[in-house]
């Protein structure tokens, strides 16, 4: 069994923190099951004297209830930050894609030779989203009837998609290759259906694509870059 | 000890199917959960045969399709939520125990509480009347989100979402009936010498999970009412061409559905704080605290709402304050833990049935616990929200609460109810299986969500990162009908012990709570004089090198 | 087993059930009740705040919307609420005020409904139903569960009325059910009022 494909830095990163929190909440929850197995064990009503004290625990209790709340608190302070990376910092985008979500497919509007969206040389792609390696990628994503949610697994990068909202994801690609893409929000009977594919390329693979595509102009030299740079 | 104010039906069956006896009442609501508890459990199957063997007939059932599928793990949640957790833990217990525990001879409102049970039974009805309608049962999950239950051209779904929300307002209006009887009950009609400090924790853990009820309610009721409305009337409450929001419904529901689940613990935690001290033989130390720490959670348990929403689209900003309040609700459990675990350090332990469920209970509840603080930092909700981790983690808190723990009541109170002791070998092998295939099917569920394995997909071969998978979805699915046959066993053991004389004495666990005072089963008005109570619960003094219950109602 | 001793119950010479908490039981039981109805009628209220200050085409349609009837439906709760009032006042004294009374309150509660009844139907006659508009849409939702409310609170007088007639119980016990009714009531007229407030405003 494989530990599931990373895609991106901050996939790197959630994994880390998923590794910091099993490690945390494995050790409290192996303490107690084994400290439940001993007291099951060892104070039988048929094996043991019983204790003749009365009982007093709230020390103790209270004691580990802190601590808890310690570790609680130690999670959160490196979860806080990793959201507002993942979901609050206004990236400088490399590239702009629109995604459209309706029953049951995704389509991707590319901006086309002219490297904007919203112009009439825009490309759209059925269930196929193609960006380059190693550079920022921010998705626009709509939907044209109920909530879908946009989900890829290897970018651990998920965002429900709303009728009448913009909502915008970004990630970085840090290697080359196919990866899926999944809905993640139940949107009617053939919800399970609804797959796409990222490509993620090389460059020259993306100037193959692009050209390929069509959507390369000679004069601007590579489409799918914000003016002004390549 | 005062006749009641109105005389009770004198035809016999009259009396029998529509009584005002909370103890009838309590078995009615424990018979109805249960009843429906099958159907949940058969909707369940379906699913799980669906997921291990794909397009492959299930015996008496055909080849499921993907619609179907849909409508089965909406009515499978909507079952065993609002049909089998609610009407077994606040029906079944709360009313049979509470006037028991209490010292009184009938719940304060007899024939609301008949009212209750009897709307909750037409609720059952339209429920199940949702299967036979054209398009058949709502299917968009048993969160009903719209869009999608909102208009036929997306789901294909008519009267069925109708007729969903029509069940869930008659349980609804059932539960707050039910809710008002505990409340004026406990307040009111307390024996003499049975304050506040002296109640057992199973009546302070009904009414504060009364209470949750009462306050978080109403917003999903509107809501409710406003999806018909779309539904029927134009309106667009949730639709963005009417200037409504989709994310309105979710606040709305999520408002009611995160007390809602401490709705259906609490009382859980009340049958383990009346199992543990009982067979451990000692008192349940720390009751203020565990008090503190329920009222604690109770409130924090309206500020958890949107760790549901974290990825829904709803402003970034608010999946701070969220997390911090979800990261922080697990304090007062990690507490009361703490104190149920502190019971059974050099205890006596009595290990029969109820008390292996119990401990069954705890130990599979800590699993669901921790697995809620991953989802609970946003930043691996991300990942986590809407695959089969989170269905892992419900099924590893609700399954304890309203499964194991229920069942823990059930062996422990069957003497008094029925009058007599269900069979302990028969128990013992009802446990063993129920708590091994439970595992079996869940625990191998967090693997596939960490994967990223969607909820709610009737196949994975649309995608080929799931393909590997595949095989955890069949161990899932034999320990889900392993699971399903279990209950045989029980079965069995009812029909065993029921054709034993019923001559259980009145106290054969050596209890310290007042329903233990009274005859198996009790007679019709409980007690025959008022008891006077002059102690603690959960007394317990050692004589002569043996571990002695001081009752709630014995002077020394 | 050990343990398995009857213990019996000493005898206490208390007579009757003594409310333990110090108030009748249908006090307690009318509190909790109005304090969920406030949380749904308050999310509501609160909601449509929310939407009145948000939208900008909230209020289409209301310029054409007559809404004199609302004053009369306010008259005819206050004299339903004032029946009842009186009701509880002769409880114990006058059996047949008692009847009156409540006959008047019935009677203006459902005159009540069907001056609220006329009015919505008139209005979606002349197109301003639930579809209309985001104001038209809680309008319609909010007069339709106040006016269940109505409807199940007449239901609940003529169960209290009926249940206190013509029986030799407590008259405590009596009016503790009356008060009741009207704590029950005066929710019921302050939500209209506060809908009145809320329609006319925004």
């Amino acid at each position: 069994m494989h530990w599931p494909d990373r895609m991106t830095a901050l996939a790197t990163e959630v994994d880390a923190l998923f590794w910091l929190v099993l490690a945390i909440t494995g050790a409290w929850l192996v303490a107690a099951e084994a400290y439940l197995f001993f007291c099951l064990w060892c104070f039988r009503e048929e094996t043991t004297l019983p204790m003749a004290k009365p009982w007093h625990v709230s020390g103790i209790v209270v004691a580990l209830t802190g601590a808890v709340l310690a570790c609680d608190l130690v999670i959160e302070a490196y979860s806080l930050p990793l959201w507002r990376t993942m979901k609050q910092h206004a990236v400088t985008p490399d590239t702009e894609i629109l995604a459209y979500a309706k029953q049951f497919r995704w389509r991707f509007v590319y901006p086309g030779p002219d490297g904007r969206l919203g112009t009439s040389d825009d490309r759209e792609i059925d269930s196929e989203l193609h960006v380059p390696e190693k550079a920022n990628v921010r998705l626009v994503l709509r939907s044209e009837d109920v909530i879908h949610s946009f989900f890829i697994p290897a970018a651990r990068l998920k965002q429900d998609v709303l009728p009448g909202r913009e909502a915008v994801v970004w990630f970085r690609a840090e290697r080359p290759g196919r990866f899926e893409i999944a809905c993640a929000e139940l949107c009617g009977f053939a919800h399970y259906t609804m797959r796409a594919f990222l490509f993620v390329h090389s460059p020259e693979s993306f100037r193959e694509w692009l050209e390929q595509e069509g959507q390369i102009s000679h004069s601007t030299g590579g489409a799918l870059v914000a003016p002004g740079r390549g | 000890m005062r006749a009641p104010r109105y005389e009770p039906p004198r035809h016999p069956l009259w009396r029998r199917v529509f009584s005002t006896d909370h103890k009838v009442i309590g078995k009615q609501y424990l018979i109805l959960g249960m009843v429906m508890a099958v159907l949940g459990a058969a909707s369940a199957l379906v699913i799980r045969w669906q997921l291990a063997f794909p397009e492959t007939a299930l015996p008496f059932y055909g080849v499921v399709e993907p619609p179907q599928y849909n409508a089965h793990l909406t009515m499978h949640g909507t079952i065993m939520l609002f049909f089998v957790a609610m009407p077994i833990l606040l029906g079944g217990f709360g009313n049979y125990l509470i006037p028991l525990m209490v010292g009184a001879h009938d719940m304060a409102f007899p024939r609301l509480n008949g009212a209750s049970v009897w709307i909750f039974f037409v609720a059952c009805l339209v429920l199940v009347a949702s299967w036979f309608v054209p398009d058949g049962p709502a299917a968009a999950g048993w969160t009903n989100y719209p869009p999608l239950s909102a208009q036929y051209r997306y789901s294909g779904v008519s009267w069925g979402f109708d007729l969903w929300l029509l069940a869930l307002l008659f349980d609804f209006i059932a539960v707050l009936m039910s809710g008002l009887n505990v409340l004026t009950t406990s307040w009111n009609l307390r024996a003499p010498g049975m304050s506040w400090r002296r109640l057992p924790m199973m009546v302070w853990t009904q009414c504060i999970a009364a209470i949750l009820f009462l306050l978080s309610v109403g917003p999903l009721m509107g809501a409710v009412v406003m999806l018909w409305f779309d539904r029927h009337f134009g309106s667009g409450f949730f639709s963005p061409e009417k200037l409504g929001d989709p994310l309105l419904w979710q606040h709305l529901f999520w408002f009611f559905g995160h007390p809602e689940v401490y709705v259906i613990l609490l009382p859980a935690l009340g049958v383990l704080t009346e199992v543990f001290p009982t067979f451990a033989r000692r008192p349940l130390p720390a009751k203020g605290l565990v008090l503190a720490a329920l009222v604690v959670s109770a409130v924090l348990s309206f500020l958890v709402w949107a760790h549901h929403m974290f990825v829904s689209g709803m402003n970034v900003r608010l999946a701070a304050p969220f997390s911090l309040t979800t990261i922080l609700i697990s304090v007062p459990f990690a507490l009361i833990v703490f104190v149920l675990l502190a019971t059974l350090w050099r205890a006596s332990l009595r290990l029969n049935t109820a008390m292996w469920f119990a401990v069954g209970t705890l130990a599979s509840f800590l699993i669901g616990g921790v697995t809620g603080v991953f989802l609970g930092a946003a930043a691996l909700d991300v990942h986590l929200h809407d695959t089969y981790f989170v269905v892992a983690h419900f099924h590893y808190t609700l399954f304890p609460s309203v499964v194991l723990a229920s069942f823990a009541g059930v062996y422990f109170w069957f003497p008094k109810m029925w009058g007599r002791v269900l069979d302990e070998r028969l128990g013992g092998v009802h446990f063993w299986l129920t708590f091994v295939a439970f595992h079996m099917v869940f625990l191998p569920l967090f693997w596939l969500g960490v994967h990223g394995h969607m909820r709610r997909v009737p196949s994975i071969a649309y995608y080929e990162f799931l393909q590997p998978l595949q095989p955890i979805h069949v161990v899932a699915t034999v320990g889900a009908f392993v699971l399903v046959l279990a209950q045989v066993v029980f079965l069995l053991n009812l029909a065993v012990t029921l054709r034993r004389p019923g001559s259980a004495p009145a106290n054969p666990w050596d209890a310290t709570t007042l329903e233990w005072s009274v005859a198996s089963p009790p007679p019709e008005h409980n007690f025959a004089r008022v008891p006077v109570v002059v102690r603690d619960p959960y007394e317990y003094v050692i004589r002569g090198g043996a571990v002695e219950a001081v009752p709630q109602w014995v002077r020394e | 087993m050990t343990g398995a001793r009857e213990a019996t119950l000493p005898e206490t010479g208390l007579e009757g059930e003594v409310p333990r908490g110090g108030l009748p039981g249908a006090t307690v039981a009318v509190f909790w009740f109005l304090a969920s109805e406030i949380t749904l009628f308050g999310s509501l209220f609160a909601l449509y705040v929310l939407f009145a200050t948000r939208l900008l085409h909230w209020a289409d349609g209301k310029e054409t919307w007559s809404h004199g009837h609302l004053y009369l439906a306010t008259v005819c709760l206050g004299l339903a609420s004032l029946g009842f009032s009186r009701a509880h006042r002769n409880v114990g004294l006058s059996p047949v005020a008692v009847t009156r009374w409540l006959a008047l309150g019935v009677a203006c509660g459902v005159l009540f409904l069907a001056v609220k009844a006329w009015s919505v139907v008139a209005d979606i006659q002349r197109g301003l139903g639930p579809g209309r508009g985001p104001f038209w849409q809680f309008y319609h939702l909010l007069s339709m569960l106040h006016a269940t409310h109505v409807a199940g609170g007449l239901v609940a007088a003529l169960w209290v009325g009926g249940s206190t007639m013509g029986t030799n119980e407590n008259v405590a016990a009596q009016r503790a059910r009356w008060k009741a009714l009207l704590y029950y009531w005066g929710f019921v007229d302050a939500v209209w009022l506060v809908l009145l407030y809320l329609w006319l405003r925004y």
